[in-house]
Parts: C-alpha cells; sequence; structure tokens
C-alpha cells in the first residue's frame, strides 16, 4: 500500500477566508504560515501526515502567497514544495504524478482546517467505499480534505468542491479535534487549546514546569510570571515584573517590556511590546492590534507600545521575491540550524 | 469649542500625537486652570492617539482633580478605547457615547439649592443652621 498527499497552503482570501477587519492584523499573510505555539498551522499538517507513514507529501503554494514562506522547517526529504497559480491543474498534475509512480490514492487537503482525524482509517473507509473520492466532514460541515484514487482523479473542481461534494464521492466523519481557520481569532483559538490539551499537538520547547511551555533561547528575567498554560517561543525576551497569563502565548523573537501584562492574547513572531502596558483578550502582530472583544485592527503607529522586532518590515515585493525563490527552487530549503544544547533550558532565568 | 454653562466641551484633533498635543495643551490648560473646571473632551474626530495623548490626557485629568474638578471623555471610538485599555488607563475616565451625556453628568449628583456650609463630616456641620432657629 502507497499513499501521498497533496497538501495545499491557500492565499489569503482562503477557501474559508471571510472579509473582515480583524484580519487586518496578519497583513495579508495567510493563516496556516502563522506560528502557534512554535510551529505554523501547515508545519503541524505536514508532519501528521509524515507520521501517519505517507510516501510522498506535496506542498502547493497558491499564488498570490504573501506568507513567510522561510518558517517551514520540515526537512524530510518526501517533502517537496511549489508555488502554483492553476491549483486545479496543479493537482491533476501531482495526482497523475502519483499514478506514474506506482501510488493508487492520495489525501488532499487545503491547510484551511486542521483534523486530528486517523488517516488510515480514513484512507480504509474510503477502499471500502469503492468510489473516487471521499471528503471528510465534521458536526460543522464539509471540510476541505478528501482521498482520491490517483489514476482516476475525475473532473473534481478542487476550488469548490468541500462546499458541493460531487455525487459520485463518500463521506467520512471526523470525530476528532477539528479546527477551521478563516480568523486571526481562530489562531488564538488552536493555542489555547494546545496549552489546554484539547488537541493531540502540543506546544514548541519544553514543558518547564506544568503546563509552561519555554522554547529554545527564550530568555525570562527573575521577577517576571507566568502563569501555566502559557508559552514562550523560541528567542523571546521576558522582562521584569511581567505577567504572562490565562493561555497566552508569546511566539519567537518577541520582547514583552517591564512591567507589561499579556492576559489570554496571543503576541505573534517579531513582536515588541512596551512598558507598563495591558495585553487582553488581543493577537498583536507587529504594530497592529486586533481587540477579540470588539473585532477591530489597531494599527499602532507609535513605537513605544508596540512594533515589529523585524529588521526590515515586510513588503509585498520582499513577499514576491521569495515566492519567486520557491519557484527556482524545487527542493526544500536548507533547514535553519538547529540549536545547540546549551541553548534548551539553560538561560531561562537571566538577569 | 463651545461652552454650556459650567461645562466646557471641546473636541479633540484628529491626531493626538506629539506635534498637535501642545497646540491643543495651550488652549485647554488656562481652562483648567480655573476653580472646579468640568471640561468634557469629544473624541468622536480622534482617528490616531498615540503615548504623548494619553499622557496629555493624564496630565489634564490631574489638572482638573488638583482644582476639585474632572475631566470626562465622550464618544471615543473603539480604536482609540483599545488604546487607553492598552496603556491601562480607561480605567481613570469617565466615558460617555455622547457630549450631551457627559455634560449632563455633571449635573446627575447636584447638590441641593443651599448647599450646607460646612462638610457633613465637620463638627459644625449645621450647627449654624441649628443655632439660628434657636
Amino acid at each position: 500500500m502507497s499513499l501521498g498527499a497533496i497538501i495545499v497552503i491557500p492565499n489569503p482570501g482562503g477557501k474559508f477566508a471571510r472579509q473582515n477587519a480583524g484580519g487586518d492584523v496578519l497583513r495579508g499573510e495567510s493563516l496556516s504560515c502563522i506560528d502557534v505555539a512554535g510551529r505554523s498551522l501547515a508545519e503541524r499538517i505536514i508532519e501528521r501526515y509524515l507520521g501517519a507513514g505517507i510516501d510522498v507529501v506535496s506542498v502547493l503554494i497558491q499564488e498570490p502567497a504573501f506568507g513567510d514562506l522561510s518558517s517551514f522547517h520540515v526537512t524530510s526529504s518526501k517533502v517537496t514544495t511549489a508555488v502554483v497559480a492553476d491549483l486545479n491543474s496543479a493537482i491533476a498534475n501531482r495526482l497523475q504524478d502519483y499514478s506514474d509512480r506506482g501510488l493508487e490514492h492520495s489525501f488532499v487537503q487545503w491547510t484551511d482546517v486542521y483534523a486530528e482525524t486517523d488517516l488510515l482509517d480514513f484512507f480504509y473507509f474510503h477502499r471500502a467505499s469503492k468510489l473516487p473520492v471521499t471528503w471528510a466532514f465534521d458536526a460543522d460541515g464539509s471540510l476541505p480534505m478528501c482521498v482520491i484514487d490517483c489514476a482516476n482523479p475525475t473532473a473534481i473542481d478542487f476550488g469548490t468542491a468541500p462546499e458541493r461534494p460531487t455525487r459520485n464521492a463518500a463521506s467520512y466523519l471526523i470525530h476528532a479535534y477539528v479546527k477551521r481557520f478563516a480568523h486571526p481569532r481562530n489562531l488564538r483559538e488552536f493555542a489555547a487549546d494546545m496549552l489546554q490539551g484539547r488537541c493531540e499537538t502540543r506546544p514548541s520547547g519544553q514543558e518547564s514546569k506544568p503546563g509552561i511551555w519555554i522554547d529554545a533561547g527564550a530568555e525570562l528575567h527573575r521577577g517576571a510570571r507566568v502563569v501555566a498554560p502559557a508559552y514562550i517561543g523560541r528567542g523571546s525576551k521576558i522582562m521584569d515584573d511581567t505577567l504572562i497569563t490565562r493561555l497566552s502565548s508569546v511566539e519567537k523573537n518577541c520582547c514583552i517590556d517591564c512591567g507589561t501584562v499579556i492576559e489570554n492574547s496571543s503576541v505573534l513572531a517579531n513582536t515588541q511590546v512596551g512598558i507598563w502596558l495591558d495585553v487582553c483578550h488581543a493577537v498583536v502582530s507587529g504594530n497592529r492590534l486586533l481587540s477579540l472583544s470588539r473585532d477591530i485592527t489597531v494599527e499602532v503607529s507609535d513605537p513605544h507600545l508596540i512594533r515589529s522586532t523585524a529588521a526590515t518590515s515586510r513588503s509585498t515585493s520582499e513577499a514576491s521575491n521569495r515566492v519567486e525563490d520557491y519557484r527556482r527552487s524545487s527542493d526544500l530549503r536548507t533547514p535553519p540550524p538547529l540549536p545547540e544544547a546549551w541553548q534548551f533550558g539553560s538561560n531561562f532565568i537571566r538577569e | 469649542m463651545y461652552n454650556r454653562g459650567p461645562v466646557i466641551v471641546m473636541e479633540l484633533p484628529e491626531q493626538l500625537r506629539q506635534a498637535e498635543v501642545k497646540t491643543f495643551l495651550d488652549g485647554l490648560l488656562p481652562l483648567l486652570e480655573t476653580d472646579r473646571p468640568r471640561i468634557v473632551l469629544d473624541c468622536s474626530r480622534v482617528e490616531h492617539i498615540d503615548s504623548a495623548g494619553v499622557e496629555m490626557l493624564l496630565h489634564c485629568l490631574e489638572e482638573a482633580m488638583k482644582r476639585d474638578g474632572d475631566l470626562k471623555l465622550s464618544a471615543v471610538s473603539p480604536a482609540s478605547a483599545i488604546i487607553l485599555e492598552l496603556m491601562r488607563v480607561d480605567r481613570l475616565f469617565e466615558c460617555f457615547p455622547t457630549s450631551e451625556q457627559a455634560a449632563q453628568s455633571f449635573h446627575a449628583y447636584g447638590t441641593g439649592a443651599n448647599p450646607p456650609s460646612q462638610p457633613w463630616y465637620s463638627a459644625d456641620f449645621r450647627t449654624a443652621d441649628l443655632k439660628a432657629a434657636s
């Protein structure tokens, strides 16, 4: 038995994306490329497929892609990545390629959804149905996830199929954890679910105390207070008198300055939060703050409050350059260097 | 700016940042230096506010309270409210949907026509009235 998988990373106006003021906080980045508790949704999905023993995984990034594509750290030789304009033909080509290589079936999944279903059980269900395609659904409706016969892909329009499943298709009910991603608030909910153990996937890093995950290179001042469950990302600095509490996650390379409270909030990567602030029930990214209680995004022009720690702001041209880089390279990029052993846990507390 | 009896309603500018704060403060400070100033700052036009703007609001509130007055905000936009919450100063201000409501709130707990000359906790409270009656 040989199985393949096609993972589709949609553009920000993806399958479930809705026009919402709250979406501005990410500056058009795809939700599935944003780190949540240390790793992006796309990475977690790919790892699930590799963990299930899938032989080949193709990642298709739908244009226009403005995400931080360099964030993928998947190093398996089983994974290939490509940026595509025409999704239907790209999927059809991949299925044909799989069929030529002797793979009989393939999963196709969009990263708009994260589902912790038993993939092999899904596949066995599809094989028993003897239909060319089996779409997944859960209690809330259809999901952009299917198993398909590589040799018989049929004429499925992958742009609309999950919403209007074809007649000649089976349906597979998922009872396990499912999370749809249509709004930045879903990132917050996903982080909270992870920290509370509602799903199988866990935050990155080490659990230094019950419920407190600290990633490599994070620095916590002795006077900082972290109340479980919480996550502090790689290379982040938590200064004196700060309070990180109520399911909050601080992603990589952030700095939370003195006296600030982060409560029930997600501070996304490369963000600096100034002194004596109160970030509550929000998603912060760079100089933008999405208030989840009001469902509006505020762009803060005062760098003393919140700002990006990135050396240069991301722009559309830079993102386009990254897409071009990906287009030119057929293989995965060189993975970033792994942290040294001394970086794990040795400098959690630093004056 | 318009005056409604003892309550002064003043519109804040669209941009309440370092550059605009001084100009606005120059116009507001003389009003704050009166006895028991009652100020309502209408935030309906405010589009951007930064830490300098919030600091100015706090300074005005402090000046008003020094003189036994108060400063209230009206028509605070959600974006401005988020900045006030972020800087933990939202609890310090009374906020109202409209300037009219803010102005009326100064009279909601008004004293009687002839307020006692002594505070209620004073040992001489109403003794003068009692003496006159006897």
